[in-house]
């Protein structure tokens, strides 16, 4: 949590607590990035360039904003205009509502994703799904933050992070039996 | 309820989102409802994975990284409320509006922008009007070196600027014409930079740094004869006192070298719309304005001073506008000028019209100023 004093400072035209408030934020920047890219490299370049957005458009800042959600507006709309990846993402639709006898689940509650593979599945969805499932565990936000940050009205936010995460389970189950990988 | 509520309630409930009695609802179908049990135990699962995705981090700091540029986007800003007191005339105090405010930033590059058209205009007529006395007066080796850089000033007018075609061939043309095509291509050229994307902007301020070139370069065979004490046009190709790409970029020599060099050229490219024609402005503000010394401005990189050339003199002041060194008067133009990267000293080149330079060193903080150039080390 970013002290207001700081971010108030920041929009006077303090420098110094601009760049400490740089400092404070850009972990969270970079981590969206990383998983809204899905590369180290691209998350440098994207964070860095949302950095320095929020450098230049401190000013424009409403307080009545949290600034947590204006942060990450900023990155992910950097993320999505600009590294828009031309890999294939699953359509969302494709996979409504399966369910699974009892015999498929035991065998795998047992074992855990490997995290690679969860990466390769969020990589996978479409880039709004993407985001409100990296918003949600990455940021920690709630569905009204997640709305803020992408713009999107609070019940499309619910159903993209649903839909999300039933296609996630498909996908990592998908995985498991060491079927289709990405 | 139906399986397809439950699986709502399922979602929700991850998200911490249910209330007791919708939990309740929900645990009471999972206990009847095999299919939804498993499928709850997999979101579950897969929520808590998620939960434990590795928390990144750079590999190295962000911030680091970006603040070279982050200076060079304060000094553009600085820049821009430097030109912004140069073009309000002898009261333009808000030339030292510091590099972060916003809100006033807005406002003035706003107003560059529908100034520049007219200074670049201004800028390529003043460098005709030197080709054409060039021609009369002084040898060959001068005339190309002037013509080169008209030329350059016009393609870089063509990349930008519709009409510009039409100021093209202006090595061909008498003079009378090309200050008229000029001054066609100047609000044309305006309106492509206030209407257009950043990415216009940015060719446009390409376009204005080239031009302020051009103009600059044309002082250099031409010297004091043509406009007399205009600063930064009298020490043209001086090598700037300040070293490194660190340092400001916002003093006309700088431009001037800026002008032959890709480099130069390419940081321009880069730049935020925002740096757009500020600093060429500045450079041909003080070639077109009766009060050649009263544009020179620097601010430091951090933003603390505003150093200024007064009446012949270098004034500091902090950003409140108290005054923490005051210089003599000195007779020479000002031939190079820029801060310190961590914006503790201000040095500037000070060409004499017998040809001799000086570089001075000076710290505000201490109010001290010291000789730097080869002739002597001592204090004044």
């Amino acid at each position: 949590m970013v002290e207001p004093s700081l971010i108030r400072a920041a929009r006077e035209g303090d420098r110094e607590a601009l760049i400490t408030l740089l400092r404070e934020i850009e972990t969270h920047v970079y981590r969206t990035a990383f998983y809204l890219v899905g590369n180290e490299q691209d998350a440098m370049d994207a964070a860095q360039e949302a950095l320095i957005r929020i450098y230049t458009k401190i000013g424009s800042y409403e307080e009545k904003a949290q600034f947590k959600t204006w942060v990450q507006r900023i990155v992910t709309n950097i993320c999505i205009d600009k590294f828009r990846r031309n890999k294939p993402t699953v359509s969302i639709e494709e996979h409504e509502m399966v369910f699974e006898g009892r015999e498929s689940v035991e065998g795998e509650v047992m074992a855990n994703y490997a995290a690679k593979d969860i990466r390769d599945a969020i990589d996978r969805l479409p880039e709004h799904h993407r985001a409100v499932v990296v918003l949600r565990y990455l940021q920690d936000f709630s569905y009204n933050e997640i709305a803020d940050s992408l713009d999107l009205p609070l019940n499309t936010v619910k159903s993209y992070l649903f839909r999300a995460r039933q296609q996630l389970q498909v996908l990592l189950r998908d995985y498991q039996k060491g079927g289709v990988r990405g | 309820m139906n399986c397809q509520e439950v699986m709502e309630y399922m979602q929700r409930e991850l998200d911490g989102d249910l209330g007791e009695i919708e939990s309740a609802k929900l645990l009471e179908h999972i206990r009847h409802c095999a299919d939804c049990a498993a499928m709850y135990e997999r979101l579950k699962r897969l929520s808590a994975e998620l939960e434990n995705l590795p928390k990144v981090t750079p590999p190295f700091s962000l911030v680091d990284a970006i603040l070279p540029k982050l200076d060079e986007i304060d000094r553009a800003n600085a820049a821009a409320a430097g030109a912004d007191a140069g073009a309000a005339g002898p009261a333009g105090a808000s030339g030292s509006v510091p590099a972060n405010g916003a809100l006033p930033r807005r406002r003035i590059s706003r107003f560059n922008l529908r100034m520049l058209g007219g200074v670049v205009a201004a800028g390529i007529a003043a460098g005709i009007f030197l080709v054409t006395y060039n021609q009369d007066r002084l040898n060959g080796d001068l005339l190309n070196l002037g013509m080169e850089s008209a030329s350059s000033g016009s393609s870089a007018m063509s990349s930008s600027a519709s009409s510009a075609s039409s100021a093209k061939p202006m090595l061909t043309m008498d003079s009378s014409r090309i200050l008229e095509s000029a001054d066609q291509s100047g609000p044309l050229l305006e309106k492509s930079l206030n209407f257009g994307s950043a990415d216009d902007a940015a060719a446009g301020g390409q376009a204005a740094d080239s031009a302020s070139g051009g103009t600059a370069g044309q002082s250099l065979p031409t010297g004091d004869g043509v406009q007399e004490g205009a600063g930064p046009g009298d020490a043209p190709g001086s090598a700037s006192a300040a070293p490194g790409a660190g340092e400001p970029r916002m003093s006309p020599p700088d431009l001037l070298q800026g002008s032959g060099d890709a480099v130069g050229v390419a940081e321009w490219e880069e730049a935020a719309p925002d740096r757009l024609g500020n600093e060429p402005m500045m450079s041909i503000a003080g070639f077109v304005d009766e009060p050649p010394a009263e544009p020179i401005e620097s601010v430091s990189p951090d933003g603390a001073w505003i150093a200024a050339f007064e009446d012949s003199r270098l004034i500091i002041r902090d950003r409140e506008g108290n005054t923490w060194f005051e210089g003599e008067e000195r007779a020479g133009a000002v031939a190079a000028l820029g801060w310190s990267d961590d914006g503790t000293h201000f040095r500037y080149e000070l060409r004499r019209e017998d040809g001799t330079s000086e570089v001075w060193r000076v710290d505000p903080v201490s109010g001290k100023e010291t000789r730097e150039d080869t002739e002597t080390q001592a204090q004044p």
